[in-house]
């Protein structure tokens, strides 16, 4: 268990991550959503700059039910870019920073994940997933090899 | 002048693997303290504290317990958190032995600021339980020391380890003649230091922080309380315990403090004990859990330590 806090980002994070580019329409977003299994992902620009982040939850936002119509025109609103409905400026972190903050940080702001960022590109993404294995495979009761088993 | 105190049995006492008070951490001090930058430090070797010394703030059977617990090979955990293994008693000792030789240096006028790079740390350790990867307190043994051996009536221990030194405020509760002043972040271990708690003779202040706060809110607390506290009781010497886990990337806690919030620190510190107590400071390692910011962070504390002690020589 005392492993655990020596743990950083850059050990459990998934990189490279999937990326989309600003004017990709968010049908191809909510294709890659479904599957990879994600959350979401970062959006950068063809210099690998993080320029924001696009989730399931923004998908969702923009077919709320409002005053322009009765139901919501999915395959409309799915040929919009990303770069109208991302949250501009994510929450990242370093690929440095010890988990221990990134657990602390997730629990305050109920964050799901962070984009991970050096000398302002995208190296990564760490979510709860990630902070949750590193806690299993960092306690003496270590079930990750069975768990890993299962999973191929 | 400022000396630098550390010992190869710091780096042995082995707290079994993967345990944050680690060896490391002692190197990354010394390496951080390795540039040119502190060349004029002066290295010292200290020799192990008493039975007798610790004594006079520990029960002795209390520490005699302690002792016993080392074992002859392997770990032993006295809690949860707190392990030892066969060199420990030995660094305990040295440790507390070091901030005692620091004191004698400092008070005899043969140096003016000392920096102890010492492990286990200390200021959780109450006078009869070792907790918290503490062993003996040595900020309070040191306390005593300076009270009983050089006819001094008021010292003043300022602790600005994350965590509050329930140690500390235990040992100095009923000691007028130690001022205990700590700020550390609340909620977080071991869960005392409330700022109504103040001491059987108003000798502890106590300045909880909030999670997440940094160099504004701790600089607000040491303006406003702290330092005040530290100028009216007009201490004869000033011991700091130097935690370096309040710094924005240490794995233990959750404060945002900088190098130069550390830098700050010991500079407003250093000022007061001119004005006090002819800049008798002496300091010694508490916290501080990423190895980086650690180095990092002692590295301008001892920068300031030194400069103070270098303007003196100067004029």
């Amino acid at each position: 268990m005392f492993e655990f806090v020596s743990l950083r980002v850059h050990q459990y994070m998934s990189a490279p991550p999937v990326t989309v580019a600003p004017h990709m329409p968010l049908a191809e977003v909510e294709q890659l959503i479904e599957i990879h299994g994600i959350n979401g992902c970062p959006v950068v620009d063809s210099d690998g700059r993080l320029l924001g982040m696009v989730t399931g939850f923004d998908l969702i936002k923009v077919c709320e039910i409002g005053p322009e119509a009765l139901v919501p025109h999915y395959d409309d609103i799915m040929q919009r870019p990303v770069h109208g409905v991302m949250s501009p400026v994510p929450q990242t972190v370093d690929s440095d920073l010890p988990l221990t903050r990134v657990l602390q940080r997730m629990i305050d702001g109920r964050i799901t994940g962070f984009a991970v960022v050096d000398s302002d590109r995208l190296v990564g993404m760490i979510t709860r997933r990630d902070v949750l294995r590193a806690l299993r495979e960092s306690s003496p009761g270590d079930r990750s090899d069975s768990r890993t088993g299962s999973l191929s | 002048m400022t000396l630098l105190f550390s010992d190869p049995v710091f780096r042995r006492h082995d707290t079994s693997r993967g345990h944050p008070e680690c060896p490391e951490r002692v190197d990354a001090v010394l390496e951080a303290l390795s540039k040119p930058d502190f060349d004029a430090l002066q290295r010292r070797t200290p020799s192990p504290a008493t039975v007798d010394r610790l004594a006079s703030v520990h029960e002795r059977r209390h520490v005699e317990a302690v002792l016993e617990a080392i074992p002859m090979q392997g770990h032993a955990f006295l809690d949860g958190d707190t392990c030892v293994s066969p060199d420990s008693g030995n660094a305990a000792l040295r440790g507390a032995g070091a901030v005692c030789e620091a004191v004698d240096e400092v008070a005899q006028g043969r140096a003016d600021t000392a920096f102890c790079a010492v492990r286990p740390p200390g200021h959780h350790a109450t006078a009869d339980v070792a907790m918290g990867f503490c062993l003996f307190n040595n900020a309070a043994v040191a306390a005593a020391h300076a009270l009983n051996a050089h006819g001094m009536n008021r010292v003043a221990i300022l602790d600005f380890d994350v965590h509050h030194g329930n140690g500390t405020q235990d040992i100095v509760w009923s000691r007028p003649g130690i001022l205990y002043i700590s700020s550390h972040q609340s909620p977080l271990y071991p869960g005392t230091g409330s700022a109504s708690e103040r001491g059987g003779s108003d000798n502890i202040v106590n300045m909880p922080l909030p999670p997440n706060s940094g160099s504004t809110e701790m600089r607000d607390a040491y303006d406003a309380v702290g330092l005040p506290a530290m100028e009216a009781f007009q201490p004869d010497l000033i011991l700091l315990s130097a935690g370096f886990d309040a710094h924005r990337l240490d794995p233990l806690a959750g404060l945002n403090w900088t190098e130069d919030d550390y830098a700050w620190l010991t500079n407003r510190v250093l000022d007061l004990a001119d004005r006090l107590c002819g800049g008798r400071v002496v300091s010694t390692l508490e916290g501080g859990y990423h190895l980086g910011a650690l180095g990092n962070s002692v590295a301008a504390h001892v920068t300031a330590l030194m400069g103070a002690s270098k303007a003196r020589d100067t004029c």
